[in-house]
């Protein structure tokens, strides 16, 4: 009977540790950096950016961005940052001393190029860093290039990151 | 003792259940970042050193300035990069090519029109762009113009009973995509 009631509190433990570790395992935080465009969303894992409306020649940016000319393009950049955490009651978490980033674009464009820390994001994902380091708040640098020949008009896409404990 | 036992054997239970949830869900997160912008067509209109022509003050921006220095008719030096040309005995003129960089971006547009005046009025020098002799009204250069750099030779003729002393104005220029 004993046993029985001993099992049954292990297991009772165990349903709510599982619960606890769902919640608290990796988080990620995307933030404004100090020195970047004002991220909607600051703080949470879902934010979002937006440049407004913008042109190649005269114009303004928002602050915290930096317009440059290429030849044949033009390029948007700015710093966002990202802060990864690891939950307190998840073992293989405590476990992990670092963390592999991956970027991706959630939609095709092979038009612009989106790049995440000099790295061109595609739809594939790509190892931004393979050794981040729990809360810290690394600030990456993101550049949206627009081709001159492309038409004046709206654009939008989604960076999709994912962080594993290693 | 048994208490104690079956209590350790609960706690090994317990972390083991632990471990085994641990492996059960992935240990990553995920966070997204939605981007939006929107271009607006631009276009672009600079003044650069033509390799055969005058240094220009602000090359390569949209507010350039040509200083010949001093000059004379007879005798005397011009900066690099420019002719002196007595015109018999009614005048003396300056030329310099410049480079008139036209840049378009986000705009389907196959050529450009450009034009120029002069922004304070002179009834007594000749002010003239590839030919063009410019006035306060705007003057158009070209209504083909292709994307990119062009030279425009710049002259300024001055009369030989004009009184010495300095010479200056500002050629206002406008390029508009077609």
């Amino acid at each position: 009977m004993h046993r029985f009631l001993l099992l049954a509190c292990a297991l009772v433990f165990c349903c709510c540790c599982a619960s606890a570790q769902d919640e608290l395992t990796l988080v990620m935080q995307i933030d404004s950096d100090p020195s970047g465009i004002v991220v909607s969303g600051s703080g949470t894992e879902t934010a979002s950016i937006s440049f407004g409306s913008v042109r190649a020649f005269g114009g303004t940016v928002p602050s915290g961005v930096t317009e440059s000319l290429g030849v044949n393009s033009w390029t948007l950049n700015t710093l966002i940052d990202v802060k990864v955490s690891k939950g307190t009651l998840d073992v293989l978490d405590e476990l992990s001393t670092s963390y592999t980033l991956t970027a991706q674009l959630e939609t095709a464009d092979t038009i612009n190029t989106w790049k995440w820390n000099s790295l061109t994001l595609s739809t594939t994902a790509a190892t931004v860093t393979a050794t981040g380091v729990y809360n810290s708040t690394p600030s990456y640098s993101f550049n949206l290039t627009v081709p001159f020949s492309e038409s004046a008009g709206s654009i939008a896409n989604t960076i999709e990151m994912t962080a594993t404990a290693n | 003792m048994n208490i104690a036992r079956r209590m350790l054997a609960a706690a090994i239970i317990a972390v083991a259940c632990g471990l085994v949830s641990s492996v059960s869900h992935a240990t990553s997160t995920t966070g997204t970042v939605a981007v939006t912008a929107t271009t607006v067509a631009s276009v672009s209109l600079t003044f650069v050193s033509d390799g055969s022509g005058i240094a220009l003050g602000n090359s390569g921006t949209s507010a350039a300035s040509v200083a010949f220095g001093s000059v004379q008719a007879y005798g005397g030096a011009v900066p690099p990069g420019v002719t002196k040309t007595l015109n018999g005995t009614t005048s003396w003129s300056l030329s310099t090519p410049i480079d008139v960089v036209v840049q378009v971006a986000n705009q389907t547009s196959s050529n450009y029109t450009l034009t120029a005046g002069l922004q304070t009025a002179d009834t007594t020098n000749t002010w003239q762009l590839g030919g063009t002799s410019l006035t306060t009204t705007a003057a158009t250069l070209t209504s083909t113009g292709t994307y990119g750099s062009t030279p425009y030779t710049f002259m300024l003729t001055i009369p030989l009973t004009e009184a010495a002393g300095a010479i200056s104005n500002t050629i206002n220029f406008t390029a508009t995509a077609n």
